[in-house]
């Protein structure tokens, strides 16, 4: 079930939700709330190795050594040049109540610029959001740190789950942070069936 | 020494003038600064040290060598290298000590875990500038506070309360307090270290309580008396009687000696705030410049004792450090975002 303002203001107001910062009420929308481009970012570059190793293989370069870090100031700008992956986060700290979770996508007016972004945050869940920002443009696009960027939905399940109980990879970042796709556990029994 | 090793020293200095060349910086001092090591190095690259005595290229390599430092603190002082959050609270501490705008806070990285330290070269040594305004007629108009830390811990809000007491050192040599409390008590070299040692142990925790104490009690466990350095134990306990409002001989001298140098009062600016946020996984709201500095007793407490809500959650030990950390970098950041936010909404 989608939550409507009042519903989503009422979480808030009653401190089930935590949004810090909320720099604007006008964030809220009739049944979304707003999310902020954050200061930190994680940009690819092409280094050394040919490919980004992501199979579990304990030899594999580090996935985080493929992105350099850079950091803004809200009111300064960053360039996101055409098909590179950019790792920021979202100004907002958030904590989101056990029974409901959100749905993010980009705000219609940077959809048609191209970026496009489509994640779904758990119950539970809080830090900043990661964001895996793409420039599917031609042309590179210059945007502004702190620009409401980004949109959330909210849902509410049926009833209440656990953030903490599965493994928590994400918990209570601030700032991006790499992949850590190869610290799923599975990749290692895959890995010795693909070596039988 | 020969004009040939000057040159040399001179060219090694480009390498590194360049590489900086277009660093970034949130704080336009820097850039002010930097581009008067530019103009400064035009000057110095225009010269040909054949002619020169041996006491001028002693003193031009000493100039290269300024620079050289300037520009080491420099390109470690760019937004993406600094440890931003805690610059920016000592920064606040400062400017109750010198509203004068004409110190800049920058740092070193170093693979040191020791390495914490603060030197006065950019800052108080006064002598660097007044012989390149002579010289080459370029003004600098910001100083620079240098501040040494490990790389490797720069985004640690624990291990970096240390650098409060940094900051206590440069107070201290700024306005000559226990240099002129060592004239007026007739106190021996060693004697004046240790007072210099304890003021920054009280000034730094002024701003951030018991907190001062906790990495000290750690990074130099149990230290007895050197000649630089009182015993651990005696800081710890200076900085407990500090905090208590309890006497000593050289706690009442170091407060009766402050204000008379410095025109303020060693006292609490902290404002002790509640640690339920953190517990409850969320950085907390910072209403104040007190309550700004009390973030870090606030993080060091917590990782001290048992968080009841961290461990019904199964948060591992590396798990708490990171969040800790996490918020109160977060916490910080915040009331950083919200002081710009604010000073700009138009109503």
């Amino acid at each position: 079930m989608y939550l409507t303002k009042d519903e989503i203001l009422s979480l808030y107001e009653s401190g089930e939700l935590t949004i810090r910062p909320l720099l604007s009420q006008e964030q809220f929308g009739e049944m979304t709330l707003d999310l902020r481009l954050g200061t930190d970012f994680l940009v690819s570059f092409q280094g050394r190795e040919p490919y980004i190793d992501a199979t579990g293989d304990t030899e594999a370069r580090p996935i985080g050594s493929f992105f350099q870090e850079t950091k803004r100031l809200i009111g300064e700008t960053i360039f996101l040049h055409p098909h590179q992956t950019v790792l920021c986060s979202t100004l907002e700290y958030l904590k989101l109540p056990n029974d409901i979770f959100i749905s993010i996508s980009t705000r219609s007016s940077y959809s048609r610029l191209g970026l496009l972004i489509s994640s779904i945050v758990q119950p539970g869940y809080c830090g900043c959001l990661s964001l895996e920002l793409t420039n599917q443009n031609n042309n590179a696009i210059k945007i502004r740190v702190g620009a409401a960027i980004l949109q959330a939905r909210f849902f509410r399940l049926s009833k209440e789950t656990n953030y903490f109980n599965g493994t928590r990879k994400y918990a209570c970042q601030v700032r991006p942070v790499a992949s850590k796709a190869n610290s799923d556990k599975e990749l290692i029994i895959l890995q010795r069936i693909g070596v039988k | 020494m020969s004009p040939e090793l000057v040159t040399l020293h001179l060219s090694q200095l480009q390498k590194s003038i360049e590489k900086s060349k277009t660093n970034k910086y949130a704080d336009s001092r820097k850039r002010d600064y930097h581009d008067n090591i530019l103009k400064l190095f035009d000057e110095l690259n225009k010269i040909d040290f054949l002619g020169f005595s041996a006491d001028s290229l002693v003193l031009t390599k000493k100039i290269i060598d300024f620079c050289f430092v300037s520009v080491e603190f420099l390109d470690n002082s760019t937004l993406v290298n600094i440890p931003h959050e805690i610059v920016y609270c000592l920064e606040k501490a400062l400017n109750e000590w010198d509203d004068t705008n004409q110190y800049i806070i920058v740092t070193s990285l170093h693979n040191d875990l020791n390495c914490f330290s603060f030197n006065t070269l950019l800052s108080l040594n006064e002598t660097y500038y007044d012989i390149i305004k002579a010289v080459f007629s370029i003004s600098f108009n910001h100083r620079l506070i240098q501040i040494n830390l490990p790389k490797y811990l720069s985004q640690d809000y624990l291990a970096n309360v240390v650098l409060y007491h940094e900051l206590g050192h440069f107070v201290d040599l700024r306005y000559q307090i226990t240099e002129k409390l060592s004239t007026a008590l007739n106190l021996s070299e060693t004697e004046r270290s240790y007072y210099g040692e304890f003021f920054s142990d009280i000034f730094a925790s002024q701003y951030i309580g018991e907190a001062s104490n906790y990495y000290l009690d750690y990074i130099a466990y149990n230290d007895p008396d050197s000649l630089s350095h009182p015993s651990t134990n005696s800081r710890i306990e200076i900085v407990h009687k500090f905090l208590s409002g309890k006497s000593d001989k050289i706690l009442d001298d170091l407060k009766d000696a402050t204000p008379k140098s410095t025109g303020k009062e060693l006292r609490n600016r902290r404002n002790v705030i509640s640690d339920a946020d953190f517990r409850n996984f969320i950085p907390t709201i910072l209403n104040s410049e007190e309550e700004l500095h009390s973030i870090f007793e606030v993080g060091w407490s917590l990782w001290q004792g048992k968080i009841s809500e961290f461990e019904v959650k199964n948060i591992t030990k590396y798990e708490k450090y990171q969040i800790l950390n996490n918020l109160i970098e977060k916490s910080i950041s915040n009331y950083m975002i919200l002081e710009k936010w604010n000073s700009y909404v138009p109503y």
